[in-house]
């Protein structure tokens, strides 16, 4: 400890007497402080409101980086100084240790550099007091600083001094490191490739990527060229920080050790005796090879060195040995993992439950602990509404659970992934309800695994077939996701019990227009309503709601969250986190408590929203909402991924619970209350009238749509941009164009058809239908057909069975006066699919005058105004009612110049 | 004491420094001379344990300088000042004394050692810039704080590297007073080419040359080798067979030549031979010169 001590204080006297480390600390604090002092100054000018998390998250995206540089230039400089300036040689001649040298060295380094680290994260947080005005939690400052700044000053100042050491001078320790990091990567992979596995280097660790998010960031702020984006102010996850940065820096830490450890040979370079080659002075090489005596000599380790020398040297290779196991473990245990996905995925299989079968009443009695273990029975009982026997069921099942299932007859069970098929030994007969009891246990988690976006299947292929290297998936990098954490709680409803599926798991090819067209797993289309009923031992100090509006209790020394409702299995799910809750107008509104202010300006939408909800709707009660702040998953990242997507401005409406994402909740502008009422209402619809289970997420999209529009703001009425689509019937969840577009669209060309007030009504009549009979799409529209006389058949056949895209165009246009008259005619082609009735305008001088115009799929028809007045120009469909496409080319505006 | 026995150093460009050297070294000053090149400082390096010797064996009042886990106590009993010794510039004089203590072990409090640290910054006339970064110091206070250093932690033997190198007169017969105090209770091991410092201070010389030692004895013995061996001689005279050149100067308007010969040298005056003159005469003799690399 003495020699330590006196290290320590060299190091200090040293370093503080250094105008070059004196300028290195304040160059490295400036630009560490450079985003939050930038995004104070900007702060007026970003569209959301900037939390503390804003602050601590640009702090801690460019710290990492800007702590590597310094903490090497540091650590270097202080092991090759006093060779360079010529001291080390009386230093050397002293009774130390090698190893006890460079360990005391290490810890001496690290004294000075690491008090200076403290600085950003101490300036970023006093900034972020003084711009919020209110008290703060030091974590989001506190836990990025000590996980990942001190632990890289650690590693960096041990990895540095070791180079230091070995090479004697900063240039050469830079390229040395450089070099044998990559040959040792490099080679490692290399060998390890024969066991089809490949480990990733220590870049992302270092947050190269981070630092440009960051800039790009403070850019967009600057030059308004991009919206800014605040980062979350969740709670800090120290353990989800801890199990992504492990695989990062395991690697780069082995290779510490170990380079630490040789480097005591390296200490004192006492030049032991090599016997240089032996070089003809004619030899062409000769200036080569005298090259590599004189660094055969230069890095030749000390000879004599001590037990305790090589038992660092020792540790040093174990070290390496087991860092890299530890991740080689890793690899394989998350290896198997998306093999198991992979197996399941790309087999197809099970076949989903038929949609006969729909799910009647979902108990769940048990525990849900705050590391994420659920302990669950779960009684499900299923009714067949079919005409046909049924036996088999299938169900998705989060693939961390354990399910053990009991029925009446007996089931045979078995499992791939997250699919869960039963085999009913004794058949379901039509309108037979039966019970199946299912035990669930283990802990809630999902793996992240290392797709980069794209589809799972399709890397993993490339991954299985790469013969070289190219391709293949560090699968060491996978998190493990757990639902329920200390600050967020995100239980979907497969996390906690089995949902019946009713989508096929056949992997499909995403649309031609996605971007990434690789094969998915559908997602679920198909929401039959069921009475779910849970009863819930769940984590104490974190605030919950479940779908059904439920709030956590008390009872008996145990908090309990008890809740009932009908509501369709899949959209089920508890949430929460560290939140605080306000009552509003019968609602609850759940925020981060750093939010209290945005809060406070955005209770005025949610407010709105409430009575917009009984304005469109009377009949639905919005009490009881439970609006919940929403933020990022801890999969996107502790470190660098707790910022919101600038894309991400929807809000999730499950049952009586609302997740609006942070960025909107955080928005300087209101939260738009009429898309809230919209969302409120959508699901409280289909809750008064249960639809058919195969267009429930139609009727959802249906009921948002009519919603908006009863409240005066629907959605941008948009041409169709593709003439491939399914129809409407059985469009994907995650088909954003076709609820977006073509859904408002179609609706639009419907009430054009039958007028307002008959689609209201008959929208109505349909709702409050009392037999028990679940609605349709085909039923609706026979409600409106019914109501006003005009047939929908074709508008059912094109758009919502068939995905008809008309495309329309005006042809051969002709102008002639007869009589005085001024004859304007010509033809409407339809060059796609779908019959469409489209309104044609012509202006004359002083009078309008409208026709409508049927046209069929790939026919023409022909038109005729007669005007007095001189015609100006011919509009097809200018208000954009019907539904077509309208690709370059297509004539839509024919303007006369007064004459023939 | 210290004993070498058959040190060699070969480098890796095949460079033969050190040829078996054999010395015994004992409290007092012991005097190291040498042309350039002749492997002064290869020998002090594997001395102090700088430099790793290609073989031979050093032992240290009994501690094998080969086995590993002797070169901690080994290192403790060695002061040593370099030829280009160079303090850490950003400490003060005080400070650099007081972390060589630590480091070196000196097992005292840090209240102790700031009070050695005061004495030997006195002793070395060092006191008034003790609180100066030693980057400011002069050529001869760098020299002084560096003989400072190689004492702070009471060393068995002291080697010191061309003390005197560059430093004026007066600073130099300082200096020299100061390393022959030290040596009163330890070994000292002064290596240098100014042979008045030597003759100052050193009971016994020791010449190397060519990797070997050349001479072991005591200065006198060295006079006595040249004794009625040396003539000066008017330059351009002729000089009997053997007779060797040692030097030549400029006298009262006339240029002589220094001349070593067993016989009588026609028209040369015997002379009074200086320890200076002896070296070189030594050196002459065995056909080494001064400035000859070797």
């Amino acid at each position: 400890m003495r020699l330590t001590r006196v290290l320590i204080r060299h190091e200090w006297l040293t370093q503080l007497g250094s105008l070059r480390f004196r300028i290195f600390s304040v160059v490295y604090v400036v630009l560490c402080c450079v985003p939050s002092v930038m995004i104070y100054l900007l702060r007026d000018r970003t569209a959301q409101w900037t939390g503390p998390g804003t602050y601590a998250v640009l702090t801690a995206n460019v710290q990492p980086l800007l702590t590597a540089l310094f903490a090497a230039v540091v650590s270097v400089d202080a092991v090759s100084r006093e060779r360079e300036e010529g001291s080390f040689t009386v230093l050397s001649i002293a009774p130390y240790s090698n190893s006890g040298y460079m360990l005391r060295r290490w810890v001496a380094v690290m004294s000075v550099i690491l008090p200076i680290t403290m600085l950003p994260p101490l300036i970023s947080f006093a900034i972020a007091s003084k711009s919020t005005g209110q008290p703060l939690s030091v974590e989001p400052f506190y836990w990025p600083w000590l996980l990942q700044v001190a632990t890289m000053t650690a590693v960096i100042s041990a990895l540095a001094l070791a180079f230091g050491a070995i090479a004697g001078g900063a240039v050469k320790a830079a390229i040395l490191c450089f070099i044998l990091f990559n040959l040792l990567l490099g080679y490692g992979n290399d060998i390890l490739l024969n066991g089809h596995r490949g480990l990733e280097g220590p870049g992302e660790w270092f947050g190269t990527n981070d630092v440009q998010w960051a800039v790009s960031r403070l850019g967009w702020a600057v030059t308004r060229s991009l919206e800014f984006t605040s980062a979350s102010d969740r709670p800090f996850d120290v353990a989800m920080a801890i199990h992504q940065m492990i695989p990062r820096s395991l690697l780069l830490v082995g290779f510490t050790f170990f380079f630490f450890g040789i480097s005591v040979f390296f200490l004192r370079r006492t030049r032991r005796d090599i016997r240089g080659w032996r070089v003809a002075q004619d030899h062409p090489l000769r200036t080569f090879v005298a090259g590599v005596n004189r660094m055969r000599e230069e890095y030749a380790p000390d000879p004599k060195v001590t037990f305790r020398e090589w038992a660092v040297v020792t540790a040093g290779a174990v070290g390496l040995i087991l860092t890299v196991r530890a991740l080689l473990v890793r690899f394989d245990h998350y290896h198997s993992i998306a093999a198991a996905r992979f197996a399941a995925e790309e087999s197809g299989g099970p076949q989903p439950a038929d949609v006969s079968i729909v799910p009647v009443a979902w108990q769940a009695r048990g525990r849900i602990a705050s590391n994420s273990a659920i302990d669950l029975d779960v009684t499900a009982i299923i009714r067949n509404d079919g005409k046909k026997n049924q036996t088999h069921l299938a169900f998705t099942l989060n693939p961390a659970l354990g399910a053990a299932v009991t029925t009446k007859g007996g089931a045979k069970t078995s499992r791939s992934w997250d699919r869960l098929a039963v085999d009913l030994l004794q058949p379901l007969v039509p309108g037979e309800e039966r019970a199946l009891r299912f035990h669930i246990s283990g802990r809630s988690v999902w793996h992240d695994l290392p797709t980069r976006h794209k589809s799972f299947v399709d890397v993993y292929e490339v991954h299985r077939n790469s013969k070289d290297g190219w391709g293949l998936q560090d699968f060491s990098r996978t998190l493990t996701v757990p639902a329920v954490t200390r600050g967020r709680v995100s239980l979907q409803a497969e996390d906690l019990f089995p949902v019946l599926r009713h989508t096929t798991w056949q992997l499909t090819p995403r649309a031609k227009r996605s971007t990434d067209p690789g094969r998915f797993v559908p997602l679920e289309a198909i929401f039959p309503m069921a009475r779910i009923e849970v009863d819930l031992d769940v984590p104490e100090g974190v605030f919950l709601s479940d779908s059904c509006g439920a709030l956590p209790r008390r009872e008996a020394g145990r908090v309990r969250l008890r809740g009932a409702c009908p509501m369709s299995l899949h959209h089920y799910r508890i949430a929460g986190g560290r939140l605080q809750p306000l009552r509003q107008d019968g609602a609850i509104v759940a925020m981060i408590p750093e939010h209290r202010t945005s809060t406070e300006a955005q209770l005025v939408s949610f407010s709105k929203a409430l009575s917009m909800v009984t304005q469109a709707w009377p009949q639905i009660d919005p009490r009881g909402t439970v609006f919940m702040e929403w933020s990022p998953g801890p999969a996107e990242g502790s470190f660098s991924g707790m910022w919101h997507s600038p894309w991400d401005f929807s809000a999730v409406k499950s049952g009586k619970l609302l997740l609006i994402p942070e960025s909107t909740w955080t928005a300087r502008a209101a939260v738009p209350a009429d898309r809230l009422a919209a969302l409120l209402i959508s699901v409280e619809l289909q809750r008064t009238r249960p639809i058919v289970p195969a267009e429930s997420l139609l009727f959802m999209h249906f009921y948002r749509h009519v919603t908006l529009s009863r409240l005066g703001s629907a959605a941008q009425r948009e041409l169709a941009s593709s003439d491939t689509q399914p129809g409407l019937l059985s469009g994907a969840g995650w088909d954003w164009g076709l609820w977006e577009k073509v859904l408002p669209a179609v609706m639009m060309e419907i009430e054009q058809r039958i007028g307002s007030r008959n689609f209201i009504a008959a929208l109505d009549e349909f709702i409050s239908d009392r037999s028990g009979n679940p609605g349709t799409a085909k039923e609706l529209l026979g409600r409106m057909t019914a109501r006003s006389g005009v047939p929908l058949d074709r508008i059912y056949k094109d758009f919502f069975i068939e995905g008809a895209v008309p495309h329309l165009t005006l042809e051969t246009v002709t102008v002639r006066r007869e009589s005085g008259v001024w004859v304007v005619g010509g033809e409407v082609r339809n060059k796609g699919t779908g019959e469409s009735f489209v309104p044609l305008v012509l202006e004359c001088d002083g009078e309008t005058m409208t026709t409508l115009v049927r046209v069929d799929s790939n026919t023409a028809s022909s038109f005729t105004f007669r005007s007095p007045s001189a015609p100006q120009v011919l509009n097809l469909d200018p208000r954009g009612v019907s539904y077509r496409r309208a690709p370059v080319g297509t004539v839509q505006s024919f303007r006369f110049g007064g004459t023939e | 004491m210290i004993e070498i026995r058959a040190l060699r150093k070969t480098y890796a460009d095949g460079h033969q420094a050190l040829n078996g050297i054999d010395l015994d070294i004992h409290d007092g000053m012991l005097g190291l001379l040498g042309p350039n090149g002749a492997g002064k400082t290869t020998f002090l390096s594997a001395l102090t344990m700088i430099l790793e010797p290609t073989s031979g064996s050093r032992i240290y009042d009994g501690l094998d300088a080969s086995r590993a886990s002797n070169r901690s106590a080994i290192r403790r009993m060695i002061g040593y000042l370099p030829q280009d010794f160079t303090p850490i510039r950003h400490l003060s004089g005080f400070d650099y004394l007081v972390y060589c203590a630590q480091l070196r072990g000196l097992k005292l409090s840090i209240h102790r050692i700031r009070e050695r640290a005061h004495q030997l910054l006195d002793a070395v006339f060092l006191q008034e810039a003790a609180f100066r970064r030693s980057g400011e110091y002069s050529g001869g206070m760098r020299r002084r704080l560096g003989i400072a250093q190689a004492l702070i932690h009471s060393p068995r033997l002291v080697v010191v590297d061309e003390p005197t190198a560059g430093l004026d007169p007066e600073e130099r017969i300082r200096f020299r007073n100061l390393i022959a105090d030290v040596a009163e209770d330890r070994a000292v091991l002064l290596s240098t080419h100014i042979v008045e410092d030597i003759e100052a201070t050193c009971p016994r010389i020791v010449v190397i040359g060519r990797g070997e030692i050349l001479f072991d004895g005591e200065p006198a013995e060295l006079l006595r080798r040249a004794s009625g061996k040396l003539w000066d001689i008017e330059s351009g005279s002729d000089l009997p067979s053997g007779a060797r050149i040692i030097s030549e100067r400029a006298e009262e308007g006339r240029r002589l030549t220094l001349v070593l010969s067993e016989a009588p040298v026609p028209g040369g005056v015997l002379r009074d031979v200086t320890l200076e003159e002896a070296y070189s005469a030594f050196l002459a003799g065995q056909g080494v010169s001064r400035d000859e690399q070797a």
